[in-house]
């Protein structure tokens, strides 16, 4: 079975680089657009990954990676949280709310992809 | 709302925008309580002291009314005279007053109107004499300008990179990644722009003149000409309430400038300053004992001396200090062998 990838993003522009690109290196994807949502699309599919933006519309990319690491059955699901926030408390906040990653805009496609092999390895 | 938990989406969002400000911010109901505010504004409350210190509160400030924090007149008469979000006053977007509070401390508050009924009045406050505030907006600035460069950033380098890696897909989603790349690059010329032009905005209106009790200005003269020259000053404050329009920070270290010199060629150690209205506003008068007597045009050479702010990069004069109050400064010969200097305040 394919690897699952959720992209959590409001904005249409760089989510469908997201998909287009993972979906080329092989994995299946969902996109959604805010918080949520997110939360419902990963209950109803348990995601391998999510690519998880910090600003969002309902839930911020914080609380989502927060509730994420409340649920024990949520434990292997890997976080990798894209934001345009790039300063070290932002990185740091991510961090402590349990993301695995931290990826700044603007970023390469391919060290994004690379992230999210070395998280599932 | 408790700077630390914010409640709800709207207050999350109101919550965030309020501590990227550079000011204090205080977002009142239309009965002047307190909704929402900064952390800075808190801090800065703590730093003039409290208006009303049988007031104060003890934890936080939501629910407190303004008056209570806040020059409760000078509050009063500034929302009064706000024009609303969308009135025809030109350019202007809000009204502001100065108070003093403890040790001669000078709190700069621009009250503005919202289109939100339910928080229609944002006060923003600052330091009169804040001279971190450049470097704090040079750092709003930035942050503002470099966030809001990434998301259109990253829009446009994942598609070109999208396209260069993968240069056989369809024609059609190749058009819809070069529609990204041209759609996001106007929305980094357009935020480009728009940063820029609210920070050249902030640097014009870096000062203002704010509406000021003249007892307020009187004691503020006295403090510093005390700290700063070491003066004896006497002070004769107007009988019944005057407002002026100042800015409180540069008239007094204009003024405090200008003393120095005539001290060093009159030789005084004791200065008496009053304020007293006039038909067309009041006048400020710093009153000597006569030593050596200052001619019109030694004065009109001080008036013309650089002069440097302590909170600003560029230079300027007492003249340009006093012209852009619309006062005017003579020296006035006494008798009983006293001197004097008057300076001609508009009122508000």
């Amino acid at each position: 079975m394919a690897t699952h990838v959720l992209i959590v993003d409001d904005e249409p522009s760089i989510a469908m680089s997201l998909e287009f690109i993972m979906k080329k290196q092989g994995y299946e994807t969902d996109v959604v657009d805010d918080g949520a949502k997110a939360l419902q699309r990963i209950e109803e599919t348990r995601p391998d990954v999510v690519l998880l933006d910090v600003m969002l519309p309902s839930h911020d990319g914080f609380e989502v990676c927060r509730r994420i690491r409340e649920r024990e059955e949520w434990d292997e699901l890997k976080v990798l949280m894209i934001t345009a926030k790039g300063r070290e408390e932002d990185v740091k906040k991510g961090l402590a709310m349990g993301a695995d990653g931290y990826v700044t805009k603007p970023f390469a496609i391919k060290d994004v992809v690379a992230r999210v092999e070395q998280l599932l390895t | 709302m408790d700077p630390s938990g914010p409640s709800s989406l709207r207050g999350a969002l109101l919550q965030s925008l309020l501590e990227a400000l550079p000011e204090g911010a205080l977002v009142l109901n239309p009965d002047t309580r307190v909704l929402a505010y900064n952390e800075r504004a808190e801090a800065l409350l703590q730093w003039i002291g409290p208006a009303d210190a049988s007031a104060a509160p003890q934890e936080g400030l939501e629910g407190v009314k303004a008056a209570t924090l806040l020059d409760a007149h000078l509050l009063h008469d500034t929302l009064a005279e706000v024009p609303s979000s969308g009135g025809q006053e030109g350019s202007r977007t809000g009204a502001t007053f100065a108070m003093t509070g403890r040790e001669g401390r000078v709190l700069r508050v621009q009250a503005r109107h919202t289109e939100d009924t339910e928080a229609p009045w944002l006060l923003l406050m600052e330091r009169s004499d804040d001279t971190d505030r450049p470097r704090r907006a040079r750092e709003h600035f930035l942050r503002t300008l470099t966030e809001g460069m990434r998301g259109p950033l990253a829009n446009v380098r994942a598609a070109i990179e999208t396209i260069t890696a993968y240069p056989s897909m369809e024609s059609a989603v190749e058009e819809q990644f070069k529609q990204i790349i041209l759609e996001q690059s106007v929305t980094l010329s357009a935020h480009l722009d728009r940063t820029l032009e609210e920070y050249s905005r902030q640097l014009k209106s870096r000062r203002t003149r704010d509406v000021m009790v003249a007892s307020d200005l009187l004691a503020l003269l006295r403090t510093a000409l005390q700290q700063e020259l070491g003066f004896v000053v006497h002070t004769a404050a107007p009988e019944k309430p005057v407002r002026l329009r100042v800015d409180p920070y540069t008239l007094v270290q204009a003024l405090v400038h200008l003393a120095g010199l005539i001290e060093n060629a009159a030789r005084f150690t004791e200065l008496t300053c009053a304020l007293r209205p006039s038909d067309t506003g009041a006048v400020l008068t710093l009153e000597w004992a006569q030593g050596e007597a200052i001619t019109e045009d030694r004065l009109e050479r001080w008036l013309t001396q650089q002069l440097a702010l302590e909170d600003s990069v560029v230079t300027t004069t007492v003249q340009e200090v006093l012209d852009w109050h619309d006062a005017t400064a003579a020296i006035i010969q006494q008798e009983d062998n006293r001197a004097a200097l008057q300076v001609q305040l508009p009122d508000t």
